[in-house]
């Protein structure tokens, strides 16, 4: 008896270990088969009619032309690199997506650290506040910026007056870049709150007495602690505010006019009213690989280092 | 004049008196410590000289000028933290860099520093790790050459040891004196461990609900304890409570309730008939076999008693033997016979006993 249970025993750790990765799965098997039918493969549909040929309604033309030969090629490429205008929505929309993520790590740092700083009764109040524009309709509240940035609004009316005064010409606001990124700081702002907010709640309030205790002030107690702790939350922010607002169309189209135009309007205007997928697709890619050469770059200049003096 | 002196200090939060109107004062290259059990109020006063809290009334003094007003960055007084508080994101040498650097420190002359206050912690190697591929113990060391390193006035050590293992902690214990010794720099450490307070200080302070009720050098305060608390805090001690019978010249008959009378020195200025503790430590009594006597104790006290309890310690045994009218003695025996595992079994009748210079009477 004793002998067979001894024999049984590497056999039950066998199953064990079978059961385990079985279990693991079943777990992790459907998302990664969704992901795989609605990520990876439209991805790879979308690479394969980057080098088709548009239909003569919109959509594709057939893959293979009378002839019979696989109609493959360059040219939707040629055409984005030959027209230097796409070139300069890409950049521009580099630009409004740098701009707003810069602009919300700004506004977002002293509010993440106000409320990793409050008391917990307050701290669920001030997270409840930041999530709480999600709470009603995405277009509508992009919608209400029309009105705060219109020329009749109090705003505008306003501001003109005070630039009156110095004899400055009056300024348009809405239908602008600068409405666009009102609009994208707007929109990504809670993005950039909430990553920073989970970092530097982590942080250990001994570190700044110790930094305080040897000898610094309150500006080197920021940029040589809590700043390069934060770096973590820096950068997730930053991806999550970055690379949505590099893609967004619905905020410059509501809010940029005919010169706030970003590459998600292009694109959406390629698939939708132009009806050429090919190209379409060419500036998807095109999208994708700059938000990937974006995030590289960013994760280079963030890598770790060992340096003998911090 | 005393390197720092703490006068009238006194911290309220609320309705609680963390530090209630301390005064002492700390000479130049002393190793003081601040004993006490937690809620003492220590830590309040060792963030009060650091300046990360600031007294409600008083004044601390270093080198005469007081130090309120002076923000924490500004003072030469450098903390060791409990915590360690070593920046993740600093290597060890950034680590020990950082005060330097503060200091508005030439480059040149932060590396030899650097280089050199390693070598004194026996860091040589380690100036390119970081705190999380250290031990518990490095540490310990990274952070105390942290502090050092810029020669502050004044080191304060916040229970830097409380986070080692005993083994650890005891080799750290010689490391910190030696340390101490060596560079001279006055240390001020807070602990709730008494036996780290007497290993460690040229001088302590007992303090308790915020106030020091005792401040002498260890042997003192081990052996002299001031009150009950002190005596009852360091180390373990007998306390009886009762009343003096009599007094014949320096010898004075003291009553004790389930023991009987106790025959013990005369403190100088104590009334007949006033009450008092007798403090009596475990390692001055003796214990003998029912029918012999205690050896060398003279014409000390005797009392006959049963062995109620043991604590086997390896080294020592700790006896609980109830003497015959009720009252609790605890003697320590160390278990040095050949051979002997320990001299008594629980229920043995034993005679303990002790000499009359080896109780100490405290008021109240």
């Amino acid at each position: 008896m004793a002998d067979a249970a001894l024999h049984d025993a590497p056999r039950n750790v066998a199953n064990k270990a079978a059961n385990k990765s079985l279990a693991r799965w079943l777990i992790s098997g459907p998302p990664l088969l969704y992901l795989i039918v609605f990520f990876v493969l439209p991805c790879l549909i979308m690479v394969l009619a980057s080098f088709r040929s548009p239909g003569d309604y919109g959509g594709l033309a057939p893959l293979h032309d009378a002839d019979g030969k696989l109609d493959l090629s360059w040219d939707n490429y040629s055409r984005f690199f030959e027209d230097f205008i796409y070139a300069r929505v890409f950049l521009k929309s580099l630009l409004y997506a740098l701009t707003t993520t810069v602009v919300c790590l700004v506004m977002a740092y002293p509010l993440a650290t106000l409320i990793a700083h409050s008391s917990k009764k307050y701290r669920d109040l001030l997270l409840l506040l930041v999530i709480l524009p999600f709470w009603s309709n995405f277009l509508i509240r992009v919608y209400a910026w029309m009105i705060i940035l219109g020329p009749q609004s109090a705003l505008s009316r306003g501001l003109n007056s005070v630039l009156g005064l110095f004899g400055i010409e009056p300024v348009t606001l809405l239908f602008s870049g600068f409405a666009v990124i009102v609009g994208l700081v707007y929109v990504h702002l809670p993005f950039m709150v909430l990553p920073l907010y989970a970092n530097l709640e982590k942080h250990d309030p001994a570190l700044l007495d110790a930094a305080q205790d040897l000898g610094a002030n309150a500006w080197q107690r920021f940029w040589r602690v809590t700043f390069p702790l934060s770096l973590p939350g820096v950068f997730a922010g930053a991806a999550l505010v970055f690379i949505p607002a590099l893609g967004i169309f619905a905020v410059s189209d509501i809010l940029g006019g005919t010169g706030g135009i970003m590459i998600g309007n292009v694109i959406k205007q390629q698939l939708l009213e132009t009806r050429d997928w090919p190209f379409g697709s060419v500036l998807s890619i095109g999208l994708t690989a700059a938000a990937l050469l974006v995030a590289g770059l960013a994760a280079w200049v963030a890598r770790p280092r060992r340096e003998t003096h911090a | 004049m005393a390197l720092l002196e703490i006068r009238n200090v006194s911290r309220r939060f609320g309705d609680f008196t963390a530090v209630d109107n301390v005064s002492l004062s700390v000479e130049a290259g002393e190793f003081f410590t601040l004993l006490g059990p937690s809620g003492c109020g220590k830590t309040t006063l060792l963030r009060m000289i650091a300046g990360f809290d600031l007294p409600d009334s008083g004044q601390i003094l270093l080198d005469g000028v007081d130090l309120v007003g002076t923000s924490p960055e500004k003072r030469p007084v450098h903390t060791v933290f409990q915590s360690y508080a070593l920046f993740p994101h600093m290597t060890v040498a950034g680590n020990i860099a950082f005060p330097l650097k503060m200091a508005g420190t030439p480059a040149e002359e932060i590396k030899a520093k650097v280089v050199e206050a390693l070598n004194d912690v026996r860091l040589g190697e380690f100036g390119t790790r970081y705190p999380h591929e250290l031990s518990g113990g490095q540490r310990q060391r990274v952070a105390i050459a942290r502090a050092l390193v810029t020669h502050p006035k004044v080191l304060l050590l916040d229970e830097p040891l409380s986070a080692l293992d005993a083994k650890l902690r005891a080799q750290m214990q010689i490391e910190l004196i030696n340390m101490q010794k060596e560079v001279g720099i006055t240390f001020i450490y807070v602990t709730h461990d008494q036996g780290e307070a007497l290993a460690l200080s040229h001088r302590i302070a007992v303090m308790s609900r915020g106030k020091v009720e005792q401040l002498d050098v260890p042997h003192r305060i081990y052996s002299f304890p001031k009150n009950r608390f002190v005596a009852d805090f360091i180390g373990t001690c007998n306390l009886y409570d009762g009343k003096i019978a009599g007094v014949e010249g320096n010898v004075m008959r003291f009553d004790v309730q389930g023991l009987g009378g106790v025959t013990m020195a005369h403190p100088e200025g104590v009334q007949e008939g006033s009450a008092g503790t007798l403090a009596l430590r475990p390692e001055k009594i003796r214990i003998a076999a029912d029918g012999t006597d205690c050896a060398d104790i003279g014409e000390g006290n005797r009392y006959k008693g049963v062995v109620k309890e043991l604590l086997y310690l390896g080294d020592v045994t700790v006896y609980q033997v109830e003497a015959e009218g009720g009252a609790q003695v605890k003697a320590l025996l160390a278990n040095s016979g050949a051979g002997r595992i320990r001299f008594f079994e629980v229920g043995d009748a034993v005679t303990v006993g002790w000499p009359v210079d080896a109780g100490h009477f405290v008021h109240g």
